[in-house]
């Protein structure tokens, strides 16, 4: 069976997708002004500029390859951190990252999720920024915005063993 | 007179954790057509002979006894070592859409689904008359 996950790089231009109990999903759908500076597609690049984006997950100290990333993030959640705008393809949808973004992609029993902590992300037309996480479900393409509860989530989870994403959740929280 | 809780465990589902499963319970073309692709991968692994595929196809309940795993896995292999040369290269619908015919030389088979998991299941494969 193939496998829809993947990793494209892309020129500056636009930006992507985190599973769970821990997620406590506080608060509605959209924010209008989310979509500044990442309204166009990116075009593709070349995708030998690795080093881009980088993945790791709880207790990695150097990033994981990503032919990893389809079999990892079933498992446990995984951080994407990209220098540059680049495009995850998670599952079947294009995930777009901005400039120095970080994203926390999962997978629940009931949805796959995208957590950004960092920069900003978008799919399927929907762009999220730090504390704001996409969500699909089985019954499409589409995600949709919701917001996380950051001291919730930073009080309980240990899923990313990372400093920086420890304080972007205070930051967030403390907004 | 004192109230006893029954215990329950409940058993982790750790066959979802499965990137192919995962593929197919979020294809972002959604649940429509949903069984046909399940029926259609079923049929493909069992003509490559891919056990490993078949297993993740089969129903969980099939395992009624010890290891659920060990005995899907064991009924795959069992399945997948069979000879299909010949089988179709696509199952065909029924009017049950948890029902799809194949057929290889002059036998047909069906192959019957089960949802579950926001999935389907293969369930059972017989000859048809």
């Amino acid at each position: 069976m193939r496998t829809r996950c993947d990793l494209k790089h892309r020129r500056p231009g636009a930006g992507r997708p985190w599973a769970a109990v821990f997620l406590l999903i506080a608060g509605g759908l959209s924010l209008g002004g989310c979509s500044a500076g990442v309204s166009a597609p990116w075009p593709e690049v070349m995708p030998a500029d690795a080093g881009r984006a980088t993945l790791r997950t709880r207790g990695d100290a150097t990033p994981r390859a990503w032919s990893s990333f389809a079999s990892l993030v079933v498992r446990e959640p995984a951080l994407v951190r990209a220098d540059e705008p680049v495009a995850v393809e998670f599952y079947g949808r294009s995930v777009w990252l901005d400039t120095a973004s970080g994203v926390v992609f999962g997978v629940s029993p009931d949805t796959l999720y995208a957590l950004c902590f960092a920069g900003r992300a978008r799919s399927g037309g929907v762009d999220v920024g730090p504390g704001q996480v996409l969500l699909w479900t089985a019954a499409g393409p589409e995600p949709r915005r919701y917001h996380v509860d950051a001291g919730y989530l930073r009080t309980t989870t240990t899923v990313v063993d990372d400093p920086d994403f420890d304080e972007r959740l205070a930051a967030i929280e403390a907004r | 007179m004192s109230a006893t809780t029954p215990e329950v465990h409940a058993e982790p589902k750790t066959y979802l954790q499965d990137a192919d499963v995962v593929s197919l319970r979020f294809d972002p073309e959604g649940p429509e057509g949903l069984p046909g692709r399940v029926a259609g991968l079923f049929v493909a692994a069992l003509r490559a002979g891919d056990a490993e595929t078949v297993s993740k196809l089969l129903s969980p309940k099939l395992g009624l006894a010890g290891d659920a795993e060990v005995s899907r896995l064991t009924l795959a292999e069992t399945l997948a070592g069979r000879d299909w040369s010949g089988l179709d290269e696509a199952p065909t619908a029924t009017d049950d859409p948890l029902a799809w015919d194949v057929a290889r030389g002059g036998q047909r088979y069906r192959l019957a689904l089960v949802p579950g998991d926001g999935l389907f299941y293969v369930a059972g494969l017989t000859e048809s008359p």
